[in-house]
């Protein structure tokens, strides 16, 4: 029962408290902003008591029961008190069956503690957003209930309304509050998600009527999925077109080229905070729809199709590196760099062929962690590029200069997160990448050299830009201040992060290694019972 | 006990912390703890050299007979001999004597385990163990035979583990780094002393040598490459250290990004290790007496053999500034000179050299060809440069990178030992050359060699502690660099002997022995003898206080001892047979079975060659520029090609820019251009051809859909009006609208639906 009040409330707080601003007691700004401050960070520390109690249902053998398992024992009727799967009847279970179905595992948790940490900073960057606050403030907390809801969903018509649910108030915040092109970016943003959402719409709708019973449990279409044999639900030629269908909806919101182009644009008008939580959690959207939704419903479209991916995955691993090193535009850069990272993502779950669990956990665990750490890394990129902006009022990178000696402090978080985003072994940036290569390899060796080959041209575009912004020595900003303990506060926990991650991965690994296993054991068990693949391997 | 050298590893990285949170307090007091710090750490490292050595008694024996390895191998095979070796067990190496005693008489410690202690934890764990979650497979176990073959199942490295494996090796290595680093630290004292960031160049400083400590102690190839790629960083750091030039942080990115093109090499190496062994451990791809461990290799084919050892190698190519990376390590003087001395000379750069004697069991003789041929080219290329350097520390620079040519090269010839002795001796003295120009610079203000001349009296301690790095490089008998450069000419003419094929590349060592010759005496003579060139630097020369000189004096003494006393009958250990107890079966067997040995005969000879050149190149360098017989600007005039193709470094930096650089930023513009024109073309005229599209059909029902638009508009609008009587404004009173609207609508609409 308590995980019941525990999920909604996660789910449910920011948006009870969007409504509650509509109070006439808000009257000002600033109470707005600080209401927005206190319910996300205690949102944030909801998902931390989340995080204690997933870790308590360890049981005696030292892990925590799948998700799968506790949500089927959910279904039966046997509901654990405490086992984090909340299953409510929604829409006529004899007609629709779509059910107010929420659950946590180890891969989803990590992506909703993300989402928790990032709001709060982008709340506490909010605080230099002056026009329309109130309505800001709405629309950012509506925000991170969409975004809470993908991650919670386990039912894909609910999953289906929080993703579009989120798109709504992030145009805004982009369109109302973005740089002098947001409209154009905003609209971008809104069609380009739309499109992806309608394909995913297709496939959910596809999943719904090839299932007997008709269902819209995630849970339930991963089994129906990965049933082997002639008489499978899903026929392997209905498996690759809805693949399809989701990788290109879930590859635009990652972004992988060539479905990207609206990032760059959505960065550069969007403001910093909403920046932050584009690239720290908006992203991640796409990599857990793969991960959650793509790959173990549809794994013969994944198997069929797992060159493609991975060139697609090193294809923006190198594409963005080299976008990136012709930007003019500091945040374009950034935005150029979030391609090239989401990259190792794509790459890393891509490599299923190899077929063996312990190998496709390299890459599968590798494009988990580098979604936590790319949360972590680009939006203190994001943030630290605002603090600029809000000092210099532009953003071009050749005008920049000197700014270590000038704000010294600002400079040293700096390159922190900028070294982080690099993949500098001791940072968070680190495990992810290398992990995602090593597997790559395994899968096929051009793809692990060539994304090797990024390595480069991340240092290069990144010391390149520590190089004009930071070193050297420059008269124009004499006098600038440096970063205010306000913003020092916000960007300080993703530099603790980035370390702490980086020295010590199994913090993280702890708790959603396991899971990634079950899940990749799963993926690869099926692969097995396909002759060709196993033919392929060998 | 390996713990010993645990604390002393993280004693640097605990100050480096302390420095850099609490810097702007402690400031200058940030020198004191970086150089308590690793001064504990040589402590302990003394301590730890004297604890292995209890271990390891067979480490301290008389030199000369580690080396016979050759019968051992070939007779009882390795396996065997392995079993008499126990881990951490004091006294075993005495029991070989008895169980070898019909190859030698004399004892012979055979193919002996030098690794005293091992520990490791985990650092990243990717699966548990089967006993977590191999479900499907426990309940289904029919599965695994239904579906293929055993190797397809539970196969595979599932933890990264961080962790130390002490040999004589890692022993000498810390020892080294240690001892140097804290001379470095006290000279550092004076140098910096008038530097505005003195507390941060101390903060780099710590957690650089954490960094190459941690990298020394490494028990896997990962960790190696975690901690080369934060040496990396340090050096980045701290040839940047002057940011505010232009110079100096285009340095710091040349050296970070060449390197991390080695790394590149490096990790396709660790994937090859990764996919075709399953792990990256030290004691699991090597046996314990140094082969690669047979069960794993036949797991690999001779193609990714090479492979891994090739790149493994280019990373080596890139930290130890080889041909064709080696551009990055002169133009890395742009950080301050004691950096220069202890990265960039004694420790970081000598890491590629290490290893490639790490890794040696894994090279494939393909592998080690390259190895070679990338060594040769390097140490004669870099040599002849130095030829023509006037920048003292450039000169400098471009010696050490033809200095670890010499190591590269002799270890691709199985001149196992060789190339280590050659790493340690070359350490002491490049790092005392080192801070010897350093002084020289802090007590003239010049780095130009044409600016010098004639201050011998000035500076008479930097003078003389130089002279005696002079002669070690030289390889002047009796010194250190004497025996490490006769060592190497030695395995020279033993492979050259069973290898007539590669007689040119083997020439190289013997004439580059000359060239090092010159120029260092050119170096030493153009700074301190003959009559001052500029008056105004000479007026200002002064020695440098206590704090620089000191250290000077200590590394001299080390440099010049380095060695040890070898073949003369001492009981001392020398360094040669410190290292030999650890000389991996590998370097003496197969092509280069009972090369060692052959080298050991060859000494005299070599000697003689070695010492040959060394002394042509003297006397040319005396004739030139001490007596002033021959003019080097004739020379120049006589050979301008010559002379142009040297003072422009053989063209590298050009070929590199117009081959990688420029082509790599156009390629970027290109991509740029791409995305913008092409990919947002397409998207923008489809949306414009839907615009048209809309447009069109829009006239059909212009008068219905317009008059039912107007109507719900005005209905919201009026709406609107009535919510900004409520509220403060008209617009966030539309944006709250449209999102509760959009979250209602939705909601709303799915019951609506319910039957």
């Amino acid at each position: 029962m308590i995980d019941t009040v525990l999920l909604t409330l996660i789910l449910f707080l920011p948006a009870l408290g969007a409504a509650m601003l509509a109070l006439p007691f808000f009257d000002s700004d600033e109470k707005s902003k600080h209401w927005m401050l206190i319910n996300t960070i205690a949102t944030f520390g909801l998902t931390l008591l989340l995080l204690g109690d997933f870790l308590e249902l360890t049981n005696e053998q030292g892990f925590v029961p799948p998700l799968s398992e506790r949500a089927l024992a959910t279904a039966d009727g046997q509901n654990a008190p405490n086992d984090l799967v909340v299953r409510v009847p929604w829409i006529s279970s004899s007609a629709f069956n779509i059910e107010y179905y929420l659950g946590v595992d180890g891969i989803s948790l990590s992506l909703i503690v993300l989402t928790g940490l990032i709001s709060v900073l982008g709340a506490a960057a909010s605080f230099s957003v002056k026009k329309f606050t109130r309505g800001y403030c709405i629309l950012f907390l509506l925000l991170e209930t969409g975004m809470m809801g993908v991650f919670l969903s386990l039912d894909f018509f609910l999953f289906y309304i929080f993703w579009e649910v989120m798109l709504l108030p992030m145009y805004f915040l982009i369109g109302i509050w973005g740089g002098p092109r947001r409209e154009y970016a905003a609209i971008k943003f809104f069609l380009y998600t739309l499109f992806g959402g309608v394909l995913m719409l297709i496939a959910m709708l596809g999943f719904y009527f090839n299932s007997d019973p008709n269902t819209f449990d995630i849970i339930r279409l991963q089994q129906i999925g990965q049933t082997t044999g002639p008489d499978a639900p899903f026929s392997p030629f209905f498996q690759r077109v809805m693949f399809v269908l989701l990788f290109i909806g879930f590859a635009i919101k990652l972004p992988a080229v060539p479905f990207h182009t609206w990032l760059p644009d959505a960065h550069v008008e969007a403001p910093t905070p909403i920046s932050m939580i584009l690239a720290g959690v908006l992203l991640k959207m796409g990599g857990y729809g793969l991960i959650r939704i793509a790959y173990p419903i549809c794994p013969d479209g994944a198997y069929f199709f797992a060159v493609p991916v991975a060139v697609i995955g090193v294809v923006s691993i190198i594409y963005g590196a080299f976008a990136a090193m012709a930007q003019q535009d500091f945040k374009k850069l950034v935005a150029y760099s979030s391609v090239s990272h989401m990259g190792y993502v794509t790459l890393g779950i891509a490599v299923l062929p190899i077929l063996s669990p312990v190998y496709y956990t390299w890459g599968m665990a590798g494009a988990m962690f580098q979604m936590i750490a790319h949360g972590i890394s680009s939006a203190g990129m994001f943030f630290l590029v605002g603090v600029i902006y809000e000092r210099a009022h532009h953003r071009d990178l050749n005008r920049f200069g000197g700014l270590m000696n000038i704000m010294p402090v600002y400079g040293a978080l700096s390159i922190v997160i900028f070294f982080a985003g690099m993949g500098l072994p001791g940072l968070c940036g680190f495990p992810g990448e290398i992990f995602t290569v090593l597997a790559g390899f395994k899968f096929g060796a051009a793809f692990g050299i060539i994304a090797a080959f990024g390595v480069i041209l991340t240092a290069g575009y990144i010391l390149w830009t520590v190089q004009r912004v930071y070193l050297g020595s420059n008269k124009q900003y004499e006098g600038t201040p440096d970063i205010t303990t306000w913003e020092t506060l916000t960007v300080l926990p993703l530099v603790f992060l980035s370390i702490l991650l980086g020295v010590y991965p199994d913090l993280l690994l702890g708790w959603m290694a396991p899971d990634v296993e079950v899940l990749v054991r799963d993926l690869t068990d099926y692969g097995r019972s396909l002759t060709d693949v196993v033919t392929a391997a060998k | 006990m390996g713990l010993i050298w645990v604390i002393a590893t993280l004693v640097p990285l605990a100050a480096f912390v302390v420095q850099i949170l609490f810097g702007s307090v402690l400031k200058r007091a940030n020198a004191y703890i970086a150089t308590g710090a690793i001064g504990f750490s040589f402590f302990l490292s003394t301590m730890g050299m004297l604890w292995y050595a209890s271990f390891k008694p067979g480490v301290l024996s008389p030199p000369g007979h580690h080396a016979h390895h050759e019968e051992v191998v070939e007779g009882a095979g390795a396996a065997g001999h392995a079993d008499h070796s126990h881990d951490g067990e004091a006294g075993e190496a005495t029991d070989h004597g008895h169980e070898d005693a019909g190859h030698d008489s004399e004892a012979d410690h055979g193919p002996v385990n030098p690794v005293a202690f091992e520990g490791s934890i985990s650092w990243a764990t990717l699966i548990r163990g089967e006993d977590t979650l191999s479900k499907v497979l426990r309940e289904n176990p029919a599965l695994g035979d239904l579906i293929g073959p055993e190797d397809l199942r539970e196969e595979g490295p599932g933890v990264v583990s961080v962790g130390y494996r002490i040999d004589n090796i890692t022993a000498l290595m810390f020892f080294m780094v240690t001892l140097i680093a804290t001379c470095i630290h006290v000279y550092s004292m004076g140098y910096m002393d008038h530097e505005p960031r003195y507390g941060r160049f101390f903060a780099y400083l710590s957690l650089f040598c954490f960094s190459m400590l941690a990298l020394v102690v490494s028990n896997n190839f990962f960790q190696v490459f975690m901690c080369w790629e934060l040496v990396g960083l340090c050096s980045y750091f701290l040839i940047g250290f002057y940011y505010e030039k232009k110079s100096a942080s285009c340095a710091a990115n040349k050296a970070f990004i060449t390197n991390r093109i080695g790394d590149v090499g490096f990790i396709v190496g660790l994937m090859v290790l990764f996919s075709t062994f399953g792990t990256f451990s030290f004691s699991e791809i090597f046996t314990p007496e140094g082969m690669l461990n047979p069960e794993l290799a036949a797991k690999a084919d001779t193609f990714w053999l090479t492979v891994a050892g090739i790149g493994i190698f280019v990373g080596c190519v890139g930290k130890s500034a080889q041909f064709p990376l080696h551009v990055w390590l002169p133009d890395a003087m742009e950080g301050p000179t004691p950096v220069s001395a202890l990265i960039h000379a004694a420790t970081m750069v000598a890491a590629g050299v290490y290893l490639i004697a790490r890794s040696f069991p894994l090279f494939t003789p393909e592998a080690l060809l390259v190895i070679t041929y990338i060594g040769g080219i390097t140490l004669f290329v870099a040599a002849t440069i130095a030829i023509v350097a006037t920048d003292i520390k450039k000169a400098l620079a471009y010696s050490t990178v033809s200095q670890l040519g010499y190591m590269v090269m002799v270890l691709g010839i199985g001149g196992w030992i060789a190339g280590l002795m050659h790493l340690i001796t070359h350490a002491f003295f490049k790092a005392l050359l080192f801070l010897c120009s350093g002084s020289v610079i802090h007590g003239t203000g010049t780095q130009e060699m044409p600016q010098m001349g004639g201050l011998y009296k000035k500076m008479p301690k930097t003078a003389l502690t130089m002279l005696v790095g002079v002669l070690c490089i030289s390889g002047f008998p009796l010194t250190s660099g004497f025996y490490s450069k006769d060592a190497i000419i030695a395995q020279v003419l033993a492979y050259g002997e069973s290898n007539p094929e590669h007689t040119f590349i083997l020439l190289l060592p013997g004439i580059s022995a000359g060239i090092t010759a010159f120029y260092m005496f050119r170096l030493w003579f153009m700074t301190f003898v003959g009559t001052p060139r500029d008056k105004h630097v000479h007026d200002h020369a002064h020695e440098s206080g206590d704090l620089m000189t000191v250290p000077l004096v200590i590394l001299a003494c080390c440099a010049f001892l380095a060695a040890g006393v070898p073949w003369l009958g001492l009981p001392i250990p020398s360094l040669e047979s410190f290292i030999g107890f650890g000389q991996p079966a590998a370097a003496d067997s197969g092509q280069f079975a009972g090369l060692t040995a052959r080298a050991h005969e060859l000494h005299g000879v070599a000697s003689v060659v070695a010492s040959g050149c060394a002394l042509l190149g003297t006397v040319l360098a005396v004739a030139i520029y001490w007596k002033g017989y021959l003019s080097p600007s004739e020379a120049q005039r006589q050979f301008p090609r010559v002379y142009d193709l040297l003072i422009n470094k053989w063209y590298f930096d050009e070929i590199y820019r117009y081959l990688a650089v420029r082509p790599a930023m156009a390629f970027g513009r290109m991509v740029a251009w791409f995305d913008k024109n092409v990919i947002d073309g397409a998207l923008d005229g489809s949306a414009d051809l839907t615009v048209r599209g809309s447009n069109f059909e829009g006239r059909f029902d212009l008068g219905i859909v317009d008059g039912m638009v107007n109507w719900i508009g005005s209905t919201f609008f009026e709406t609107g009006v009535s919510l900004k009587r409520v509220q403060t404004g008209w617009l966030r009173g539309y944006v709250v609208t449209i999102a509760l609207g959009a979250v209602a609508l939705v909601a709303l609409g799915a019951f609506l639906y319910t039957p």
